[in-house]
């Protein structure tokens, strides 16, 4: 599963918040579909290869690319669902690549044969960056979550990403208790010759699939605006949750921000200092 | 109670629904049954209104003038704070070396919407009484992404200034208002002020002729407080934090600029004319 699942970059509201949080309207996450070849147990959109895939339209995302890129955005971020499951992402990647860098989280189980493969060869390395899911350094664990055999084919797809040029980073969804399984992953990845700032590791939170894990709400996560077809979310990883969505349209983004800065700027909510970055690239 | 109190407003976001049907919960709570009309476009509101199938219409200030320049017997009732002292203004790169009006003789220029009172009417209308025709002086463009809208989507003038960023034009207009939005969501750091219009003002709920209702309409919509938990929400999608009175002042430049006959520079398709 793509979709992106990530815990708080720290536990610390001091130092590492401002380091870390992103300028409200700086990023904007593009949800293509919502069907996905996996049912991984702790998506966070609720995705699967029954899910409804509820595409985003492509001139939606033009135009809420203009709109960000009019505000001074300076990236893009594409997830689902599997997005190489969207006939139309070319056409999406096409339309957000003139104004930032675009980012496209997938599973890279798909990539080898077929449309998908076209895709792909259509896609510039060059402007484009891969975003790949992967749990641990052996498949027992990522298998355990995304379906059997998924971590031999997601590992296929990192390579080939590799070979056809495209900068690979890789996100690992990981318990609290498998966090031992961390060190497997990252020796892994240091032999695939992936960089340690390329990597990412967070924890499973508790939207869509995942029965535990951690609890989010517009009171102790950052904001990073996430647009659908039916709307927008405070975060991509809040789209299940009816309390963080922001705008019942995806546009127009300045609507869709607005909505946000005045939820951050309410004094009556008992937030500011303890708002996190909940990284999911 | 007297009969329904028909509202025009039109939808150019989804939410505006939302908004009339918090607002008409409120006044139908204070005893004036607001009956909110849908429309999409302003030609369309300003049709109804002109037809006496409307009480009041929630106009753009374009379409105010459209209704003064059909009737004489025609006033408004409020406004938004936020609708006062709106300016048209041009805006480069901080890096582009462009300075002063005079600079941008010969470059490309980003309109809005062909019927944006300020990304489009206005702007043309200022810059010629400024000797600069962006017809003859500039490589004009024009984007039409919300006809009928009157501009108030943002979305041209968001659109346009991203080419500005991305090198495609070297300057482009944006109203205050808009401009004001990318300062508090995005980031306006690398953005050049070169020329500003003069000020006008923008929405008013305008009327045609008198109505028993009118004066409760207005009073009830003046007493409105942004505190109220029933009225929060839909003040702030409204973007206004207080209801004003009508001020007519506001208005005279774009009078001029619609008396002085049809404005059209650029292409619709963006590309220069």
């Amino acid at each position: 599963m793509s979709s992106p699942v990530a815990a708080p970059a720290s536990t610390d509201p001091g130092v590492a918040q401002t380091e870390t949080l992103p300028p409200l309207g700086s990023r904007l996450w593009l949800y293509s579909n919502f069907d996905c070849n996996l049912a991984c147990d702790y998506c966070c959109a609720g995705s699967s290869p029954s899910a409804p895939a509820r595409r985003l339209p492509v001139e939606v995302a033009r135009r809420a690319c203009e709109e960000l890129a009019g505000l001074g955005g300076q990236k893009i971020l594409i997830t689902g669902g599997e997005p190489f499951l969207d006939p139309d992402l070319v056409d999406l990647v096409a339309v957000a690549v003139p104004w930032a860098p675009v980012t496209i989280l997938t599973n890279a189980m798909v990539l080898a044969r077929g449309s998908r493969r076209r895709m792909l060869d259509a896609l510039d390395p060059a402007r484009v960056t891969m975003q790949v899911s992967l749990d641990s350094g052996t498949p027992d664990l990522h298998d355990r979550h995304r379906g059997q055999g998924s971590f031999d084919r997601a590992r296929d797809g990192i390579a080939l990403l590799g070979e056809l040029g495209f900068r690979v980073t890789v996100a690992a969804t990981v318990d609290e208790a498998d966090a031992a399984e961390e060190a497997g992953l990252h020796a892994l990845l240091d032999r695939d010759g992936i960089p340690p700032d390329d990597r990412l590791v967070r924890r499973v939170a508790r939207q869509g699939f995942a029965d535990h894990g951690l609890a989010l709400n517009l009171d102790n996560v950052w904001p990073e605006p996430a647009l659908t077809a039916n709307g927008a979310w405070w975060h991509p990883v809040s789209i299940t949750d009816p309390a963080m969505q922001v705008a019942s349209s995806p546009l127009p983004l300045v609507t869709v921000l607005a909505v946000i800065r005045a939820t951050l700027d309410d004094p009556d909510r008992d937030r500011g200092e303890a708002l996190q970055a909940f990284r999911c690239t | 109670m007297a009969g329904t109190y028909r509202l025009g407003a039109v939808v150019y976001h989804p939410d505006v629904r939302r908004i009339w049907e918090d607002f008409g919960a409120w006044f139908a709570d204070k005893g004036l049954a607001l009956e909110p009309r849908y429309y999409d476009s302003y030609e369309e509101q300003v049709a109804d209104l002109l037809a006496g199938r409307l009480e009041t219409a929630w106009n753009t200030n374009l379409a105010h003038v459209q209704v003064m320049a059909a009737t004489g017997n025609v006033d408004a009732l409020a406004m938004r704070d936020t609708d006062r002292g709106w300016r048209s203004l041009l805006v480069a790169r901080e890096d582009s070396g462009l300075r002063e009006l005079s600079d941008l003789r010969g470059r490309r220029i980003g309109f809005g919407d062909a019927d944006s009172p300020q990304a489009h009417i206005m702007p043309v209308h200022a810059l010629r009484a400024k000797g600069f025709d962006p017809e003859r002086d500039c490589i004009a463009t024009r984007l039409d992404r919300d006809l009928g809208k009157h501009g108030d989507t943002g979305g041209a003038e968001l659109a346009q200034l991203a080419r500005v960023r991305a090198g495609e034009l070297d300057a482009s207009v944006v109203s205050s208002f808009t401009l004001d939005a990318v300062g508090r969501l995005g980031d306006s750091s690398g953005l050049r002020e070169i020329w500003a219009s003069p000020p006008f003002h923008h929405c008013c709920f305008t009327v045609v002729g008198d109505h028993e209702q009118h004066a409760r309409f207005r009073e009830l919509l003046l007493s409105m407080d942004i505190a109220d938990p029933k009225l929060c929400e839909p003040m702030e999608l409204e973007h206004v934090t207080r209801w004003l009175p009508f001020d007519p002042s506001g208005y005279g430049e774009l009078v001029a600029a619609v008396e002085a006959g049809p404005v059209l520079v650029g292409r619709s398709d963006g590309s220069a004319a």
